[in-house]
């Protein structure tokens, strides 16, 4: 194992997907390259053949599902993203077929000008039920007991996936093609400039900076953001972990690429998603004065970034309510003072 | 005519609507189709029976709402007089349409007919609260059209095992209004309770595991409002 500089994400050589240190992984807290640990995968192996057999055998499996493809004209040169004025897209998302997406991508396959697909997100065990048992790792780790992993495939020609960050934890594998992850520790978030909270091109909200071309004058912070990028080249049969958060561009460098990857989250499906908590933190709290500003930031350290002991080790069991453990029990009795309070 | 559109809370932040009888015609019906997903409401207070179109053999469920063209006889000046409200008068002016999604399925939305002559600034309830909240109103519109979308398939699993199970009759009702006024329903038709009684296990297990056998005897014991129909028709002939 070594420790790279901080530009250089660590490589693991020799992990199966039978032996994943999980608790290493979670303990260094970092994005790790887990070298060839899908080298054996059927996808992999056949997709080394070439990208014709690997089509096939995308097709051979293909549960006759429609999916979503987002597809673009040859002018986005693969950047998958907003329309001018960040309304919209440049991508258009279209209900279709493995075969007819395979199709489109195979007759242009020599063509130095052509469209750009993207089947991005499928639930693998949907798109592929019979690839998904073969396509697996053995999340034998106690976080996984409670939590659900999800098994995503990503198709398409090249592609670019603006900077973003998601709330699970994440380990994807490169199938086909090489590809690149661009990652930032999540406090790069202010040198990243993010566009708008709505619409977005995935769900998440995406950088609106071009990492690969900065426009220093327009985007500043991007210099820092950049001296903290870290870089993570893949090749077909290599894993990639990083942590929940942290932001991530993913450039897809072939004329066709394959990536299969593993998503899950690390908490309750009773508890609310903490991006509601930011909304709410827009409308309630951001346009107060600095001062009061100061002191609810007092309170959220207290009460939500600090210790959940703390807040309740002076007191009685019986009167700690919502300072508690956030017990399902709890949590329903929050949501309900929560929907009556917003509904107004 | 009807023109959608997407129901916000920021474009629409001032709409009510006028549920009151006389702003819209549309409640002057001696008929309503309605839905097995609220027969177990309906059957308290309104006749229920089936209708099955002669050429198409199209079938539906109708409340009987008055016994002549355009009667109402559960409404009166201040609105309906009923507990219940058939779901397809009740949702108002809304609509529910679907959005397509990335993940499976599609995003239900509400939609709102802006030109309808109920929908206003002024008069009636208001469909958002002061500060953009949902309106008591909105919550009882909502479950009006989840009735309505939930009752589509129900209704379809309805008419498939009646007429697998061949209880439909056909009905001539004939209410005698006085001694001179009489009122004539075709085309209608109800369970058959003989057949409905005599049903094998096994086809009874079906009607329960589908949640059909409860709105069957629901349709049936419905027909006693027949009764409080001619009950109000008289009531107001005599006040005219």
């Amino acid at each position: 194992m070594v420790q790279a500089s901080q530009q250089k994400v660590t490589v693991w050589e020799g992990i199966t997907p039978d032996n994943i240190p999980f608790d290493e992984l979670f303990a260094l807290d970092k994005p790790v390259i887990l070298k060839g640990l899908v080298k054996d995968w059927p996808l992999v192996k056949t997709g080394q053949q070439g990208i014709l057999p690997a089509m096939q055998m995308l097709e051979d499996n293909y549960s006759q599902k429609p999916m979503l493809v987002y597809r673009a004209p040859a002018s986005i040169k693969g950047r998958f993203g907003y329309n001018d004025n960040y309304t919209g897209f440049n991508f258009a998302a279209e209900r279709s077929t493995i075969p007819n997406v395979l199709d489109i991508i195979r007759n242009e396959l020599d063509k130095e000008e052509h469209e750009y697909l993207y089947v991005n997100s499928l639930i693998l065990n949907e798109g592929f039920p019979a690839l998904a048992a073969s396509h697996s790792l053995a999340f034998n780790h106690p976080e996984f007991e409670q939590n659900q992993v999800l098994a995503k495939i990503w198709i398409g020609t090249e592609s670019l996936a603006a900077c973003h960050f998601d709330q699970p934890k994440n380990l994807a594998c490169c199938v086909l093609g090489k590809r690149r992850f661009t990652l930032f520790p999540p406090d790069q978030i202010e040198n990243l400039y993010p566009g708008p909270l709505h619409p977005t091109p995935g769900g998440q909200v995406v950088t609106i900076a071009n990492l690969a071309e900065p426009d220093f004058e327009k985007f500043p912070r991007l210099k820092t953001a950049l001296e903290n990028a870290w870089i993570a080249d893949l090749e077909p049969g290599d894993g990639l972990y990083y942590p929940s958060m942290w932001w991530h561009e993913v450039t897809a460098f072939e004329r066709f690429n394959i990536m299969v990857n593993f998503w899950w989250m690390t908490t309750e499906r009773y508890k609310g998603n903490p991006m509601d908590v930011l909304l709410n933190g827009m409308m309630s709290l951001r346009d107060k004065p600095e001062d009061e500003k100061r002191a609810w930031k007092a309170l959220f350290d207290y009460y939500v970034f600090g210790e959940g002991e703390v807040v309740r080790e002076h007191l009685p069991p019986e009167c700690q309510g919502a300072l508690g453990e956030m017990t399902e029990i709890n949590a329903r009795r929050l949501r309900a003072m929560l929907i009556s309070n917003l509904n107004r | 005519m009807s023109t959608p559109t997407v129901l916000n809370n920021v474009d629409h932040k001032d709409l009510k609507v006028d549920t009151r009888p006389s702003a819209f015609t549309g409640y002057q019906v001696n008929r309503t189709r309605v839905y097995a997903s609220e027969v177990s409401e309906l059957h308290k207070e309104f006749p229920l029976v089936f209708h099955k179109d002669s050429e198409s053999g199209d079938i539906q469920i109708h409340a009987i709402l008055g016994l002549s063209k355009d009667e109402n006889l559960f409404l009166d000046d201040n609105g309906w007089i009923t507990r219940y409200v058939p779901a397809l008068l009740g949702r108002g002016p809304f609509s529910i349409a679907y959005r397509e999604s990335d993940d499976a399925a599609p995003q239900p939305f509400i939609c709102v007919d802006t030109d309808d002559p109920r929908i206003n600034e002024t008069e009636g309830e208001p469909v958002f609260l002061p500060m953009g909240g949902e309106s008591g109103y909105l919550s009882y519109v909502k479950r009006a059209l989840q009735t309505i979308e939930a009752g589509t398939q129900y209704n379809k699993t309805l008419f498939a095992l009646v007429e697998e199970m061949e209880l439909l009759e056909h009905v001539n009702i004939e209410v005698k209004l006085s001694n001179v006024e009489q009122v004539n329903f075709s085309n209608y038709y109800t369970i058959n309770q003989d057949k409905l009684s005599q049903l094998s296990g096994e086809a009874l297990a079906r009607l329960s595991q589908f949640g059909m056998l409860g709105p069957l005897y629901f349709i049936v014991s419905s027909l006693a409002n027949f009764q409080r129909l001619i009950d109000l028709k008289n009531a107001k002939s005599s006040l005219l």
